[in-house]
Parts: C-alpha cells; sequence; structure tokens
C-alpha cells in the first residue's frame, strides 16, 4: 500500500512547503508514544475512540494540526489503541490555503448550482495538496502516537474516476487498509464521484474492521458481507446536512450490529441545526439500557470506549442465530441479478 | 383498492368485527398457533368471517405438515395462498421445518407477504418480498423471549421498512404496530407495546415516491460479487 500514488492534473504551488512544515510541527510537538495496542494486558478488550469535530477557520498549519493533535492526546491519555475520524475530514484544513475557506464554504454548500464545477475546481487546484497531508499527517500522527487510526477519508482520483476513499494506518503509520464509499448520496453523485467495488475487511491489532460510510450501512447486506469475511467491528460517519439521512444512517448502524453481532464506531461534524452524534454500537443484549448504544455525545469532543471482544464472541441470539441457506440460495439470484 | 388509493387495514383479537370500514383484518390472539382439529376449526372460521363482513383476512397462524404457515382469505371465502414461516425461532428448532418458498398474494388492495414468527427479524426476508413485488409485509408472531429484548422487538420492523420501502403491520399477541419506511424512517401509530384495533392507512402513492430501491440498485454489481457470501 505504500507506493499508492494518485494522479491529479496540477498541483497547487505551496503544496510541498505546506506538508514538510505539517510534519515539522508534529515533530516539534515532542509526542511520547503511547503504550500501543501491542502490550494491551487483554488481547480480546481494547480502548477505542471516536470523534466529532468541527469546521474551524484555520488560519495555519500549526493550529490545524494543533486541533487534530488535541484529539490524539486526549484518546493517548485514555490509554486507547485506536482512534476515529469522520469522512472527509481531509477538506478541514482547506482554509490555510489562499481562497480555500471558499472553496470549503462551496463544497460544504450542498444544494450550490454547478456542484461538480467547484469540485473540478477544487480537484485541480488542491486536490493533490489535500491528498498528501492528508496522508502525511495522519500517517505521522499514527506513528508518533502508535496508535491505529481510522482516518477518516479523502477525495482520490484514480484510472480517471473520482472516489470517497477512507484510509487506516496503523501504529506504525503504515496505510493497512482503505475502503470506497460504496452507494452514494445525492451530494456526492453531484459531485461526479464513482462507487466502490468491493468490501475489505482492514485487519489491525485491536481487531478486523469495515468502513461503511453513510448509506453504505443502510443495505444489510454490507455488513452481511463484512461479517461473513471476518469483520467484527463497523466504523461509520455521515457528512450529509440532510437531518433525516443522518438519522437513517444513525439507525441503520444500530441495526447493522444488531442483526449481524457487530461493534459499531461512528464518528461526526457539528452541523448546524442537525442533531449528530459520535458514538459506540453494540448488539442491544450487550448495552445497559437495551437499546444498542454503549455510549453517545452530541457535543464536540472525543468519547472512548473498552470494547470486549469477548462479550461480541459470547453472545447468543435466539432470534437471529437461525438461518435458511436453501431460502437465501432460492431467491438470492433473482434479487441481486434479474 | 379504496378509494383515493389507500387501503385500510385493522388488527383485532379472533372473529371480532372489524370496528371501522376496513380492506383488511389479521387476527392475533395470544396462542403461538393452532394445529390439528383446532388449526382446521379456526380457518373454516376466518373464512366465514371475511365472508360476512367482506374483508380480506389473514387469519392466526397454524401448523401444516410440519411447517408454521399463515394465510390469507379473499372476501369470497377464498383462501388466496400460504406461507410458511422460512426461519424459526429458538422454541420451535428441531420441531418444525424451515419454508424455503416466498409467495406475494397480489390482491385490488395492495400486494402483501407474511413474515411469519421469526421471519421478521431476518432481512433476507423482506429484501426478497420487495423485491418479487410486495408493498406490504403483514409480520405475525408469538415470543415470549421476546418480551426480554423489547429493542429488538422494535427494530426487525422498521429496519424492514425503511431497508425496503415498505409498509409493516407488525402484529404480537399484545396488538400491533404500523411501520412506514418515511420520515425518520417510521411512523408509529401505535408505541410499543402494541395496542389492537387501530385504523392503519396504506398509502400507495406515498410509497411509489420513496427512493431506496434506487439507491440500493445503483450498486447492485457490488452484491452480485459476493453472491456465495451473503447465501451463507
Amino acid at each position: 500500500m505504500s507506493d499508492f500514488k494518485l494522479k491529479f492534473e496540477s498541483l497547487a504551488a505551496p503544496v510541498n512547503t505546506n506538508i514538510k512544515k505539517a510534519i515539522d510541527e508534529i515533530d516539534m510537538l515532542e509526542i511520547k508514544p503511547s503504550e500501543g495496542p501491542q502490550n494491551a494486558k487483554n488481547h480480546n478488550r481494547f480502548r477505542i475512540s471516536t470523534v466529532k469535530l468541527k469546521k474551524q477557520p484555520f488560519n495555519s498549519i500549526k493550529s490545524y494540526i494543533a486541533y487534530i493533535d488535541s484529539y490524539m492526546k486526549t484518546a493517548k491519555e485514555n490509554h486507547c489503541a485506536l482512534i476515529a475520524f469522520p469522512e472527509l475530514c481531509s477538506l478541514l484544513p482547506l482554509p490555510i490555503t489562499i481562497g480555500g475557506d471558499k472553496v470549503l464554504e462551496r463544497l460544504s454548500t450542498f444544494d450550490l448550482p454547478n456542484l461538480d464545477e467547484y469540485f473540478n475546481q477544487y480537484i485541480h487546484s488542491l486536490g493533490q495538496w489535500s491528498y498528501e497531508l492528508y496522508i502525511n499527517v495522519f500517517r505521522t500522527f499514527a506513528k508518533s502516537y502508535n496508535m491505529v487510526i481510522v482516518a477518516g477519508s479523502v477525495f482520490v482520483m484514480e484510472n480517471g474516476e473520482y472516489y470517497n476513499r477512507s484510509f487506516v494506518f496503523d501504529e506504525n503509520g503504515e496505510i493497512i487498509g482503505t475502503q470506497d464509499k460504496l452507494f452514494l448520496s445525492e451530494y456526492e453523485k453531484r459531485l461526479g464521484l464513482s462507487v466502490g467495488t468491493q468490501i475489505n475487511i482492514i485487519e489491525t491489532c485491536v481487531g478486523n474492521l469495515t468502513i461503511l460510510n453513510d448509506y453504505d450501512c443502510f443495505f444489510f447486506e454490507t455488513a452481511k458481507i463484512a461479517k461473513n469475511l471476518g469483520a467484527n467491528m463497523i466504523f461509520s460517519s455521515q457528512i450529509s446536512r440532510n437531518s433525516k439521512i443522518q438519522s437513517k444512517c444513525h439507525e441503520a448502524l444500530i441495526w447493522r450490529c444488531e442483526e449481524q453481532n457487530l461493534y459499531g464506531i461512528e464518528s461526526s461534524y457539528e452541523l448546524e441545526l442537525i442533531n449528530t452524534q459520535c458514538s459506540f454500537i453494540a448488539p442491544a443484549v450487550l448495552t445497559k439500557n437495551q437499546m444498542g448504544l454503549l455510549s453517545s455525545s452530541d457535543e464536540h469532543k472525543t468519547i472512548t470506549y473498552l470494547l470486549n471482544f469477548d462479550k461480541l464472541n459470547n453472545k447468543f441470539d435466539p432470534y437471529a442465530s437461525d438461518r435458511n441457506q436453501y431460502f437465501y440460495k432460492n431467491y438470492n439470484h433473482c434479487v441481486y441479478f434479474d | 383498492m379504496s378509494s383515493e388509493n389507500k387501503t385500510i387495514i385493522t388488527v383485532v383479537k379472533p372473529f371480532s368485527p372489524p370496528t371501522y370500514n376496513v380492506n383488511l383484518v389479521v387476527f392475533s390472539d395470544n396462542t403461538p398457533y393452532y394445529q390439528d382439529n383446532s388449526a382446521f376449526e379456526h380457518i373454516y372460521k376466518s373464512i366465514k368471517y371475511a365472508k360476512k363482513y367482506k374483508v380480506y383476512t389473514v387469519p392466526c397462524r397454524f401448523i401444516k405438515d410440519d411447517y408454521l404457515m399463515q394465510c390469507m382469505i379473499s372476501p369470497d371465502g377464498e383462501i388466496i395462498g400460504s406461507q410458511g414461516a422460512t426461519h424459526l425461532n429458538l422454541a420451535y428448532r428441531g420441531k418444525i421445518n424451515s419454508y424455503n418458498e416466498l409467495s406475494i398474494f397480489k390482491t385490488p388492495i395492495g400486494n402483501f407477504a407474511l413474515a411469519v414468527d421469526a421471519d421478521i427479524f431476518h432481512c433476507e426476508f423482506a429484501r426478497t418480498a420487495s423485491h418479487l413485488g410486495a408493498d406490504v409485509i403483514i409480520a405475525s408472531r408469538y415470543m415470549e423471549m421476546i418480551n426480554d429484548m423489547p429493542y429488538r422487538a422494535c427494530i426487525g420492523s422498521e429496519n424492514m421498512a425503511a431497508s425496503n420501502g415498505l409498509y409493516i403491520i407488525d402484529v404480537t399477541e399484545e396488538g400491533a404496530r404500523f411501520v412506514t419506511p418515511f420520515q425518520n424512517n417510521c411512523i408509529r401509530d401505535t408505541n410499543y407495546p402494541p395496542q389492537f384495533d387501530k385504523k392503519f392507512y396504506i398509502d400507495f402513492d406515498l410509497l411509489k415516491k420513496e427512493n431506496i430501491h434506487s439507491i440500493f440498485l445503483s450498486n447492485k454489481k457490488l452484491f452480485q460479487k459476493y453472491i456465495d457470501v451473503l447465501e451463507r
């Protein structure tokens, strides 16, 4: 994965300077690595953090790095092995660049006419910069903190197609997996994005995870495939400004965890007039309130939870464990092919 | 279909007269199922009920040929078809068999599927029913253990409705809930635990506006790639 390359058509002039500066800023923080997932006392129980971010008027690389570091530091103080950020957090530092605040504002105005044109302008002027900054910042933070990072996502171009691609970095800063968005929102369709063609299970020292953002989580098949391929956690986030969709996707994550016996980790953004949350989700019988929520916050902050995979593995559900493979074979072909 | 492209459904204790001017009546009582002579008698009385009140009728569950079944009766007293439980809850496993077919009952008041007992907790059932043309799933269950899992009891039907753009009539021994795919997933005419004898409107014009199918179809190739994984 280290030779992962993207082909954008042009580069913004100050790109390399800013990226080097970002890495220098992280170095200057003199971060002491966490004890790390490798040293966990019990390899079936891990502390995980998830965040709710807020769009900030960053005026320098330093302020952006300090902002991300504040979440990393909290995760470290809470002895976390992994931290999750929401999708497209790669767009957050755009205000650092000249005119970047306007680009971000336009990209955040979901019902803007000619959104695809603005997106093309963004890709061609700042796409490469966003991508390289994103990869280098999260790679360096993962290594410095000795922590796995589910790093949200970034727009990438591959073979002439645009994707909303999520990245996961291991505790050594290596990219250990990616996931392209599988079902596009109206917003993403208007940007001209393409859909991903596979569901990846990303093996980390904490557990096997899959990333199902927005509508990817809405269809039971994606979680069923992920579960059958070995996942035990779903990471999910939404950028939609439609409160109905936000609410639907949050509920869908709860359903997927319930029916497939998975943990769910949700990260989010603070959005005006829309209730969003970062949360930890589990099958209802593993939660105190029997409603599927282990922990949740609608505030702009980090929350941490100790996930116990032994509990997940030992859970028995008298209603979900029956499978009728004859039935599936009878009908799957006509459901998925015709 | 009734006036304004709407169908009216109610759920009552077996053989109670429908309070409203409804098109379809679903029976529910606190019996897990009828069998042998009691099954025959229950279906016979249901046929008479359907003819008397001129309503489509879905009687309670019954056992036939080692399957847990339900059927639908027309206002003329004809059995339109029957459906077996394709998934079994723990209490029945090893005692009766899983049914492997799914029938859609296409009637002038809408296209119906019957989710018998535990089927409401299995997404594969609703996805197939939706694909075969169902507008409404009547999900009837009797599960003592589910009382310890109230959240599970709720989400089965909400999940099915939202993920497939379907109406669900969620029938238990305690009554019924009406779940629609619209607005924050579901509008509930009754809260949990459900109540009897509510009037539920199926609005087919609203159903057509749901776009969940088009999103699902937008990446069908993804599922084709994993078809063997989906059959596990």
